[in-house]
C-alpha cells in the first residue's frame, strides 16, 4: 500500500569528490584561481625548461639596464630593453622571472610536501595513541611555538655558508610542520572516538592499519586543503627572508631575491621593473594559492560535518 | 469550546507560524486556534516535529524574524500580540507574559551572576532600586526552594546544579508576577528525581500565583500530573482538546489514542508495544491536505476521514479534529472496536 | 587565585632557562667572529687573545654560560662586539622605537578590526559582511613585504604623503622637541599601517565569529523573554562575551606585532630592535643578538603568560588547576 513517509531525515549520502566539486565550482573565485595558478605553473616550468637556466643568468654587457620596451615613463623604452626591460647586468628580466617563479614554486611544494609528510606521521601517532605521547608531544610544541621562528630561520641561514634551493627548503620545513601537526593531531583525536574505529578494534584490526586504513583516508580533504595551503606560506616566508638579506643567493633567481630590489632606491624610484613583476606575480600566486586552500577546507569542513 | 469571555486570558486565533527552508516558507504552526483560560494550566502535548515549541515561542514573539512569518491575532489584554511594536511587546514580556525554557545551561548566560540575571527582569518592570531588587530576587530564589539563596545569587550558572539552574530559571520567569507563564520542556532537560520535583515547584507557583501556564511537553505523564487541560499537536495542527481526566479516560482523535496505546504499561507482560509505524512528517514535507493523521494509519479505510478535516465537539468541552475519531480502529482490533 | 598566577609565573623561570640555554649553544657553534672585526686584519694574535679575554670568551662553554647567565641578572648584557659599548645601550634607543612601532601598530589594528568585526557580525551574509570577509581574505594572504613595498611605493614615493623610510627627520635638531614628535608619527604611520593590515584578519574573523555565534545562543532569547530592549541586550549580553576570546587573544596579538615587525623594519630603514638583529646577525655581534633574542622570547612569553591571566579574570568558567 502507498504509504506516504518522506525520506528519513532528508540525508543524503554525498561522496567526498562531489563535495570538493561543488565546492570549487560554486565558488567561481576559486575556480578561476585553479585555472590561473595551475596556467602559471605550466608556463613557467615549461618556459624555464625551454630558456634554460645559464641562459637567463648569462650577462649581457651591452644592455644593462634597458626600459622594457613599451616604458611609458623616464625616457620611454629601450628597443633592447625586451618584454620587463634587463637587470644591472644586461639579463633579460622576462627570462629570470620565469626562472625565479619556477624555484620559488618548487620550494614552495617541496616544503608542503616534506611538512605534511612529517605532519601526517606525527599527528596520526600522537592523536591515535594520545597518553603520555601527547602530553609530551604537546610539551614540546608548546615550547617551540614559543620560539620566535623569524630569528631561528635568519640564525640557521648564517650558519650556512653553502646555500641552495635545498638548504632554503630545509630552514622552511623546520618550522613548517608544527602547524599542521598539532591540526592534524586534533582531528585524529576527533576521529579516533568515532564509532568506526571502535567497530574495527573490535573486529581485531591492527592499529597501524586502522591508523592509516581508516582513518587517515577520512582526513585526505583536510589534508589536501593544507598541503595547498602551505605552498604558499612557504613561498610567502621565502619571500620575506630574501628581501631582509637572508634568502637564496644572487645567483639563484627567486621571487623573493627579485622582490628584495625594491629595497635599493634607485630601482625603487626609476628601475621598478627590477622589482614590480616580481611583486605582482607573488601577489598573485600566492592570493590564488588561498582561494583554491580556502575552497577545499570549506569542503573538507562539510565533509566533516556531514560524515559525523 | 466557547469559554466564558470573563474567563478568557489568552486566545489564540488562526495562528501561523511559518519557517523559511531555502527560498520558501513552511508552516510548523498552521492554523492553530486555542484559548487559554485564567488561572489553569493548559498542556500543549505531541512529539518533536509537531510544531508545539514554534507554537509557544511564537506568543511572545521570540522568533527569529529573518526566517520566521507568524499570521493571525493572538489576543491578549485586549490586544492582539501580533500587532504591537517593539517597545509596547517589551513591556508585556517578562512583565505579564513569562517563559521558561528547556535547557537552563544554556538559556542563562554563562557570563552573569544568577541573581543579577533575575534583577535584569526586575529592572524593566518595576521601580525597584538596586537594593530592593537584590532582596527581591533573593527572596524569590528562596521562593523556588534554594536552600542558600544568598549564596546562590552571587553565583554564575555553571556552578549550580542542573536542578537548581532550573529553579533560576523559574525564579527569573516569576520575577514579575506575570499573567501567563509558558513553560516549554521544563523538565526535559533534567533528571527524573529533579524533574518530579520541578513539577510540583511549578505547580504549587500556579496555585499560589493564580497565573496560567501553558506547560508543552511531550511527555504524556507530566501531563497527567500537571495540567487542568489538554491539547494535542500533530503536524501543526491541534487535534484534540480536553481536560485532563477526559483525555485520559476518553481519548477520541486516533493519534491521542494511538500515543496512549503506545506507553508501556507495568505488568503486561506478553503484549507487543504498540508503536505508531511511520515517522512525524517534517517541515518540507508536510501533507497539507486531508487528515494529516491519516498517513500514519493505512490499514483504515480512507472514508472515515474528512477531506477538509473540521473541529468536531461530540462532548461539551471536548474538541477532536476530523471524523475518524468515530471508526477508528488499531491494526490488531476489528473494524468498529474500541 | 594569585597563587595560581604565582605558580604560571614560576613556570617562566624554567622557560627562561631552556631558552637562554638554547640561545647560547647557537651562538657558541657559529662560526665567525665579531672579535676579528673590532681586532682589525693587522692584529696580532696577542692583542686577539687579549681581546678574547677581555671579552670573556675564553674558557668552557658552561663557564661562559654561567657568567654569562649571572651577568645578565644583574642587568650586564655584555658588550656588543661590533659597536664595543655596552649591549644594554645600544638596545635601549631600539626598544624605544619598536615599542613606539608596536603601540601604533595595535592601535591602528584595534580601529580597524574591532569596527569591522562587528559590522560584519551585524550585517552577515550581506555585502558588508562579504566585502570585510573579502578584505581578511586578502589581507591574510599577502605577504608583509608585498604589501611594504607597495606601499613605499605607492603612498611615499608616488603619492608622497609619508617619508619612505627612517624613524624619524634627521634634519630636525634633537631640540625642537614638537616638530621631533610629530616627525617621529609622520615616520611611523605607514610602517605601522602596514603591520596592521597584515595581522588583523584573525581579529576581525574570530570577533566576528563570536558576536555571531552569541546572538544565535539561547540565553539572548531568555533575555528577550524578559522584555530587556535590543539595544542592552547587544551591549550587555552579546557583546560582552564577544570580547572575552578577543581580550584574552589581546597580548598575543600585540607580542605578535613586536616580534613580526622584524621585516618591516628593514624595509622601512625603521631603526628599532628588529633591524638591529639583523645587522647584528650579518656582522656576528653575538652579544647584541643573544640579548635581542632573549628579549623577544621572553615577550612571548610574558605574552602567553598575561593571555591565560586575562581569560582567567574575565570569564568566570575558567578554573586553572
Amino acid at each position: 500500500m502507498d504509504i506516504e513517509t518522506p525520506n528519513v531525515g532528508d540525508v543524503k549520502i554525498i561522496s567526498l569528490r562531489k563535495i570538493f566539486i561543488r565546492e570549487i565550482f560554486a565558488d567561481k573565485l576559486a575556480l578561476v584561481s585553479l585555472f590561473v595558478f595551475v596556467g602559471i605553473m605550466l608556463f613557467v616550468f615549461i618556459g624555464a625548461a625551454v630558456i634554460g637556466v645559464d641562459q637567463a643568468l648569462a650577462f649581457d654587457i651591452f644592455n644593462l639596464n634597458q626600459a622594457p620596451t613599451w616604458w611609458p615613463f623616464g625616457n620611454g623604452g629601450s628597443p633592447t630593453g625586451g618584454f620587463l626591460g634587463t637587470t644591472p647586468s644586461g639579463q633579460s628580466m622576462a627570462q629570470i622571472l620565469i626562472v625565479a617563479a619556477r624555484n620559488s614554486i618548487i620550494i614552495g611544494f617541496s616544503v608542503s610536501f616534506l611538512s605534511l609528510t612529517t605532519s601526517i606521521l606525527l599527528g596520526l601517532v600522537i592523536g591515535y595513541y594520545g597518553g603520555h605521547i601527547d602530553n609530551v608531544a604537546m610539551r614540546i610544541m608548546d615550547t617551540l611555538v614559543i620560539i620566535p621562528t623569524i630569528m631561528v630561520m635568519i640564525i640557521v641561514r648564517t650558519l650556512m655558508l653553502d646555500f641552495g634551493v635545498f638548504h632554503m627548503v630545509m630552514i622552511l620545513y623546520m618550522f613548517s610542520w608544527i602547524g599542521p601537526a598539532r591540526g592534524i593531531r586534533n582531528l585524529t583525536m576527533g576521529q579516533k572516538v568515532q564509532d568506526y574505529v571502535a567497530a574495527s578494534k573490535t573486529l581485531g584490526t591492527r592499529n597501524i592499519a586502522i591508523i592509516f586504513k581508516k582513518i587517515l583516508p577520512n582526513l585526505t580533504a583536510m589534508i589536501s586543503a593544507m598541503v595547498v595551503l602551505t605552498v604558499g606560506t612557504s613561498i610567502g616566508i621565502e619571500t620575506g627572508l630574501a628581501v631582509i638579506g637572508f634568502g637564496l643567493p644572487v645567483g639563484t633567481p627567486s621571487l623573493g631575491n627579485l622582490v628584495a630590489n625594491a629595497l635599493n632606491p634607485t630601482h625603487m624610484s626609476q628601475r621598478q621593473w627590477n622589482w614590480l613583476p616580481a611583486v605582482i606575480l607573488i601577489l598573485i600566486i600566492i592570493i590564488s594559492i588561498n582561494f583554491v586552500g580556502q575552497a577545499m577546507s570549506r569542503a573538507a569542513n562539510a565533509q566533516q560535518r556531514l560524515s559525523s | 469550546m466557547t469559554a466564558n469571555a470573563s474567563d478568557l486570558l489568552l486566545s489564540v486565533n488562526n495562528l501561523r507560524t511559518s519557517f523559511r527552508v531555502g527560498p520558501q516558507y513552511y508552516a510548523a504552526v498552521d492554523d492553530v486556534s486555542l484559548d487559554i483560560r485564567k488561572n489553569e494550566v493548559l498542556a500543549i502535548v505531541g512529539e518533536s516535529g509537531s510544531g508545539k515549541s514554534a507554537f509557544a515561542l511564537s506568543i511572545p514573539r521570540l522568533h527569529n524574524m529573518n526566517y520566521t512569518q507568524i499570521e493571525g491575532e493572538i489576543n491578549f489584554e485586549g490586544k492582539n500580540i501580533l500587532s504591537l511594536n517593539e517597545g509596547e511587546l517589551n513591556k508585556i514580556r517578562g512583565d505579564r507574559i513569562s517563559m521558561i525554557f528547556q535547557d537552563p545551561l544554556i538559556a542563562l548566560n554563562p557570563l552573569l551572576r544568577v541573581g543579577g540575571q533575575i534583577e535584569e527582569n526586575l529592572t524593566y518592570h518595576t521601580k525597584l532600586n538596586d537594593a530592593e531588587k537584590k532582596q527581591r530576587a533573593i527572596e524569590l530564589l528562596s521562593e523556588v526552594g534554594m536552600v542558600n539563596p544568598k549564596l546562590t545569587h552571587s553565583q554564575y550558572p555553571h556552578e549550580l546544579s542542573g536542578g537548581m539552574r532550573q529553579r533560576a530559571m523559574i525564579a527569573l520567569a516569576i520575577a514579575c508576577n506575570p499573567d501567563l507563564i509558558i513553560a516549554d520542556e521544563p523538565t526535559t532537560a533534567l533528571d527524573v528525581t529533579i524533574q518530579a520535583q520541578i513539577l510540583d515547584l511549578l505547580r504549587s507557583i500556579q496555585k499560589e500565583t493564580k497565573s496560567s501556564m501553558i506547560l508543552i511537553t511531550h511527555d504524556l505523564g507530566v501531563v497527567a500530573e500537571t495540567a487542568d487541560r489538554v491539547a494535542v499537536m500533530y503536524a501543526g495542527q491541534i487535534v484534540e482538546v480536553a481536560t485532563v481526566y477526559e483525555l485520559f479516560e476518553n481519548p477520541l482523535h486516533p493519534y491521542t489514542r494511538s500515543l496512549l496505546a503506545s506507553i508501556p504499561v507495568a505488568g503486561n507482560k506478553n503484549e507487543r508495544l504498540k508503536a505508531i509505524k511511520g515517522l512525524v512528517p517534517t517541515l518540507k514535507y508536510m501533507p497539507r491536505t486531508g487528515c494529516r493523521f491519516s498517513h500514519r494509519t493505512p490499514w483504515v479505510d480512507k472514508s472515515i476521514h474528512q477531506e477538509h478535516p473540521t473541529y468536531h465537539e461530540p462532548i461539551p468541552g471536548h474538541k477532536v479534529l476530523c471524523t475518524c475519531y468515530e471508526k477508528f480502529h488499531f491494526e490488531d482490533e476489528t473494524n468498529g472496536g474500541a | 587565585m594569585i597563587k595560581t598566577i604565582i605558580r604560571r609565573m614560576l613556570i617562566l623561570i624554567p622557560q627562561m632557562i631552556v631558552l637562554s640555554l638554547a640561545l647560547f649553544l647557537m651562538a657558541d657553534a657559529m662560526p665567525g667572529d665579531a672579535i676579528w672585526g673590532l681586532a682589525g686584519p693587522e692584529a696580532s694574535p696577542e692583542e686577539v687573545a687579549a681581546l678574547i679575554e677581555a671579552h670573556g670568551l675564553d674558557g668552557p662553554w658552561y663557564q661562559q654560560y654561567i657568567s654569562w647567565v649571572s651577568n645578565i641578572i644583574r642587568g650586564d648584557f655584555g658588550r656588543s662586539l661590533f659597536h664595543g659599548r655596552p649591549v644594554v645601550d645600544i638596545i635601549n634607543i631600539r626598544i624605544r622605537n619598536t615599542m613606539w612601532l608596536s603601540l601604533f601598530s595595535t592601535i591602528f589594528t584595534l580601529v580597524i578590526a574591532i569596527p569591522f568585526g562587528i559590522i560584519a557580525a551585524r550585517y552577515v551574509g550581506k555585502w558588508q559582511d562579504r566585502s570585510i570577509l573579502m578584505y581578511c581574505f586578502i589581507s591574510s594572504a599577502v605577504p608583509a613585504i608585498a604589501l611594504a613595498i607597495l606601499s613605499i611605493w605607492i603612498f611615499a614615493l608616488i603619492l608622497n604623503w609619508f617619508p619612505m623610510g627612517g624613524t624619524v627627520d634627521v634634519l630636525i635638531s634633537p631640540a625642537e622637541t614638537f616638530r621631533i614628535l610629530l616627525s617621529r608619527l609622520h615616520h611611523v604611520m605607514l610602517p605601522s599601517l602596514v603591520l596592521a593590515v597584515v595581522g588583523n584578519f584573525g581579529t576581525i574573523y574570530t570577533l566576528r565569529a563570536q558576536i555571531v555565534d552569541n546572538s544565535a545562543s539561547a540565553y539572548v532569547v531568555t533575555a528577550k523573554s524578559k522584555g530587556v530592549p535590543t539595544r542592552t541586550i547587544y551591549y550587555k549580553h552579546i557583546m560582552r562575551n564577544s570580547l572575552i576570546p578577543f581580550a584574552q587573544g589581546l597580548p598575543f596579538l600585540i607580542i605578535g606585532l613586536v616580534t613580526g615587525s622584524i621585516m618591516i623594519e628593514r624595509i622601512f630603514s625603521f631603526h628599532g630592535m628588529g633591524d638591529l638583529f639583523l645587522s647584528s646577525i650579518q656582522v656576528r655581534d653575538w652579544p647584541v643578538v643573544n640579548a635581542i633574542a632573549m628579549f623577544y622570547g621572553f615577550l612571548t612569553i610574558i605574552g602567553i603568560l598575561s593571555g591565560d591571566i586575562i581569560l582567567t579574570l574575565v570569564d568566570p568558567r575558567i578554573k586553572i588547576k
